[in-house]
């Protein structure tokens, strides 16, 4: 190989590596015994796991994660499906302003999104708890949806529905027996990669959700405090949880660049 | 209005209500109190321009700091990106997708575990230092490696990294071969290629992985003060502190505005600038 | 331009150059010549590798052995940006954001050309190729035709030795493809340059070039003017690729082929061969015609095709033969399907050609 590919080959390795192995030491330390996350590693060991599941925060922080991603996911699909078929039917110029509108609050720093939300709650005299968490998580995850379902809609091929019409069949029936199975995929798709990025959500959780935990606050709590070993199993789990449910949903959207 | 519109369009409607009541309204709203004063943590309405003042005033140094960190966490990932998805495009053959696919993995998840994972190798007796004196090549550990505007620097590449590498690499794809070869046919040599005909037709992809992690560097909070240590105050951790430790939303609102209209302005700034230093470059 | 004063030396040479894609062989060992002044198409189906022939003289691949020899000097190793050759790329490759002027005049400016002289080239390749008029709008405001001519002007204004063409008119509507090909060929004769073109389509090669090279398999079948290759295929292959022909399996015993009745001379080894005639060579009556070849048989359809009538034939022999007569031949006979029709040909119209 010349040296130009042998560079581009060095380059390329040297990337991935930079990416993936931080996250894969925070799993290689949580299965080790050394307490410090250092090396060697030590015996292998699963005392950080046990640890953590034996802590009443990480199952507070769990079940709420669980229903919050839950719902959100839920709610995300509904809702950005709803939107999508609806910005299907407008012209080029308004459905591209409207994808763009609905898209602001991911471009926007979460932080100054937590603010706002904060403070309305705070003027509204809203209580904080998962039920100002879904609705805020909702901004964030819903135009992943809706960009995904949109762009398979405007991919259709129009003979589709024509050739489904000139059959006979109804609206209902076209969409029920036509273009749901074939958005299927990427709908499911998009519903993980926005429970995917809920799950992993931090800051405007912790400005929305009061007093109550989810992993993600939880970790933050770990941080703040102790050096407690049993972060790196909790990582682990994180890392596990989020990047599985994205990569399954980055493989049903076939989502090729 | 057919009533297949209409129906679609009421469809669309929970969304939208969505974003107003949960995005639009409290984002104004915010923007209202940011005029507004504290007085024994409770929000007198105002229409005073005093917290933009203290803002531009008293943080200052701060918002510079900020923006220049941002900045360089901008150009540094955008690079990256960009090389790393050229060695896909070009260089990479039948392994592209899978080295497209191993960057991107980790796209989606663990943004604390992240910072909490740098923070673990960097520190004095983190791995990359365990590493280093290990092989000899330090005889100390390297102190400034993390608790430092460096650490900050290397967590947010790192975390930015595939968000800028999406847009970057959907517009390399866009990039037809026939014109580079041709460019190549004519006598231009690699580098030429990249000012001359590939990066003009990036421009929209490059400037979109730009700002992206330019505006989420700027306001980030969690990674300064994970691993930033004392030195590395940005203004996201001020607006942080203004709100939750002094209670102070109206201050922390026009810090946050401030910071919000500085970066537009930059980002602004560079898409202007794009076309003009790549025309400046031509043969 | 360049002088066409007959030089000694071929001005490009090909010899044992093959190429593998991993476990593909996509050339076999190829030689080929071509001089000064030449139109050479590189004619085959898909597949064939003349296109990665074509990438190979243009420096775009390197050839796992062989030599390419452009203009005496050995240029195998060289950069596509070091050779005496100019691509036009399929898909014409244009630079989407420079204007015409800007595309055309890209190779000067990377070759360091003044400024001024530069411009006085650009507009004088311009007016040529009759561009003048969208100096200044982008590539995605004009037509393939005219994006064609940009692509050209782009290519020769850097004077090449070679000017290498990869399936040009392939993108092109069959009316402008007609033009197109009517205006190369003029482009080559007013220039005086070589060029090698690659297509698949064997009615653009007989128009364009004054050789063709039929490739299949990664090989070269057969070489030579378009009337040789018509006139005289080398085997089943080349007379199905060019033309539309009659191919007639036969076997050969002691240089004799017989077909039904007929007898055919062709000196040769024993074995299995076929026997090649242009359906235009074919003459259709009621009545058995004296003298030649000739068979019996039934007419199986007709079918009118504008310009001529297409007639289809069953013979005694149980082969299917296609007869192409102009419109008022053979009206009576066109218009009866099923009725007994003897068909023959001349004697030097048929030839019996090898099986591929």
């Amino acid at each position: 190989m010349s040296l130009r590919a042998s560079c581009w080959t060095a380059f390329g390795i040297l990337s991935v590596a930079f990416l993936i192995a931080p996250l894969v030491l925070v799993v290689a330390f949580s299965f080790g015994e050394n307490p410090h996350a250092t090396l060697p590693f030590g015996t292998p060991s699963l005392q950080w796991y046990v640890k953590l599941f034996n802590s009443r925060d990480f199952w507070d922080a769990l079940t709420n994660s669980a229903i919050l991603t839950a719902c959100v996911g839920l709610l995300s699909a509904l809702l950005g499906m709803g939107a999508a078929f609806g910005l299907s039917s407008l012209s080029q110029r308004l459905s591209d302003m409207g994808v763009q509108l609905i898209s602001l609050p991911v471009v926007l720093p979460p932080l100054v999104l937590a603010l706002a939300l904060a403070t309305a709650f705070s003027s509204a005299r809203i209580p904080l708890g998962l039920g100002t968490v879904i609705p805020s998580h909702l901004v964030f995850t819903q135009p992943f949806v809706i960009l995904v379902i949109y762009a398979r809609l405007t991919a259709f091929d129009r003979s589709l529905f024509d050739s489904a019409r000139d059959l006979g069949a109804s609206s209902f029936q076209i969409f029920r027996t036509v273009t749901l199975p074939l958005i299927a995929p990427s709908l499911i798709g998009a519903t993980l990669l926005a429970m995917a990025i809920s799950l992993d959500d931090f800051v405007i959780t912790f400005f929305t959700i009061g007093g109550g935990m989810t992993l993600p606050t939880l970790i933050w709590g770990m941080l703040r405090t102790s050096l407690d070993p049993s972060i790196n199993a909790l990582g682990t789990l994180v890392l596990i949880l989020t990047l599985g449910l994205s990569v399954v949903a980055l493989k049903l959207t076939s989502y090729k660049g | 209005m057919s009533r297949q519109r209409t129906l679609s369009l009421v469809g669309a409607a929970p969304s939208y209500l969505v974003w107003l009541a949960f995005f639009l309204a409290p984002m104004a709203y915010l923007f209202v109190v940011s005029f507004w004063r504290v007085r024994q943590y409770r929000l007198i309405s105002d229409a005073s321009f005093d917290n933009y003042i203290l803002a531009a005033g008293e943080y200052r140094h701060a918002i510079i700091f900020t923006i220049a960190l941002a900045g360089l966490v901008g150009i540094i990932t955008t690079v990256f990106a960009f090389a790393l998805a050229y060695l896909i495009r070009f260089h990479a053959g039948r392994y592209g997708d899978l080295l497209l696919f191993a960057a991107m993995i980790t796209l989606f998840g663990g943004y604390l575990v992240k910072i909490y994972a740098w923070k673990v190798l960097l520190g004095s007796d983190g791995v990359i230092n365990q590493a280093l004196l290990s092989t000899g090549l330090i005889a100390q550990p390297i102190s400034w490696l993390l608790y430092s505007p460096i650490a900050v620097v290397i967590t947010l590449v790192h975390f930015l990294l595939p968000y800028a590498l999406l847009p970057i690499n959907a517009a390399l794809r866009g990039v037809g071969d026939a014109a580079v070869e041709a460019a190549r046919d004519l006598g231009a040599r690699p580098i030429r290629i990249l000012i001359d005909v590939i990066l003009p037709q990036c421009e929209r992809g490059v400037l979109t992985a730009f700002a992206l992690s330019f505006f989420v560097s700027a306001g980030d909070y969690v990674t300064p003060q994970l691993v930033g240590g004392p030195e590395t105050f940005m203004v996201g951790n001020f607006i942080q502190s203004q709100f939750v430790n002094r209670m102070n939303s109206p201050v922390g609102a026009a810090l946050a505005f401030v910071t919000l209209g500085i970066t537009i302005v930059v980002v602004f700034l560079a898409s202007f600038a794009y076309r003009r230093v790549l025309k400046a470059c031509a043969p | 331009m360049i002088s066409s004063t007959s030089q000694q030396r071929p001005l490009l040479q090909l010899s044992g150059v093959a190429k593998n894609f991993g476990s593909q062989i996509a050339l076999h060992p190829v030689d080929l010549t071509v001089d000064q002044g030449d139109f050479l198409a590189l004619l085959g189906p898909s597949g064939c590798g003349k296109t990665t022939l074509l990438r190979i003289i243009g420096g775009f691949l390197t050839p796992d052995s062989g030599r390419v020899i452009i203009d005496g000097s050995d240029a195998t190793a060289l950069q596509p940006d070091r050779r005496q050759t100019n691509m036009v790329f399929q898909g014409y490759g244009l630079f989407p954001h420079m204007t015409v002027r800007e595309n055309v005049a890209y190779g000067l400016r990377i070759a360091r050309y003044p400024a001024d002289k530069c411009m006085k080239e650009v507009g004088a390749m311009l007016e040529m190729m009759r561009i003048s008029a969208f100096a200044d709008r982008l590539p995605a405001a004009l037509s393939g035709g005219q994006q064609q001519r940009v692509a050209l002007a782009r290519a020769l204004i850097m004077k090449p030795r070679v000017l290498l063409l990869d399936e040009p008119l392939a993108a092109l509507d069959l009316q402008l493809r007609k033009t197109m090909q009517t205006e190369l060929r003029n482009l080559h004769r007013e220039i005086g340059g070589t060029f090698i073109c690659v297509t698949h389509d064997q009615e653009e090669a007989i128009a364009l070039a004054n050789r063709i090279a039929v490739m299949n398999a990664g090989r070269i079948v057969q070489e030579g003017s378009p009337k040789d290759i018509y006139q005289r295929p080398r085997d089943t292959f080349v007379a199905g690729f060019i033309g539309d022909s009659n191919i007639i399996a036969l076997e050969r015993r002691s240089g004799e082929c017989r077909l039904g009745s007929t007898i055919i001379h062709s000196p040769g080894p024993d074995g299995r061969v076929a026997m090649m005639i242009r359906p235009s060579d074919v003459q259709i009556q009621e009545t058995r015609p004296v003298g030649d070849y000739c068979l019996s048989g039934q007419l199986e359809d007709a079918v009118f095709m504008g310009d001529y009538t297409k007639l289809i034939v069953s013979t005694e022999t149980g082969d299917t033969l296609t007869a192409r007569t102009s419109r008022n031949e053979c009206e009576s006979i066109a218009n009866t399907p099923g009725k007994r029709v003897y068909v023959s040909w001349a004697r030097d119209s048929c030839q019996i050609v090898e099986q591929a």
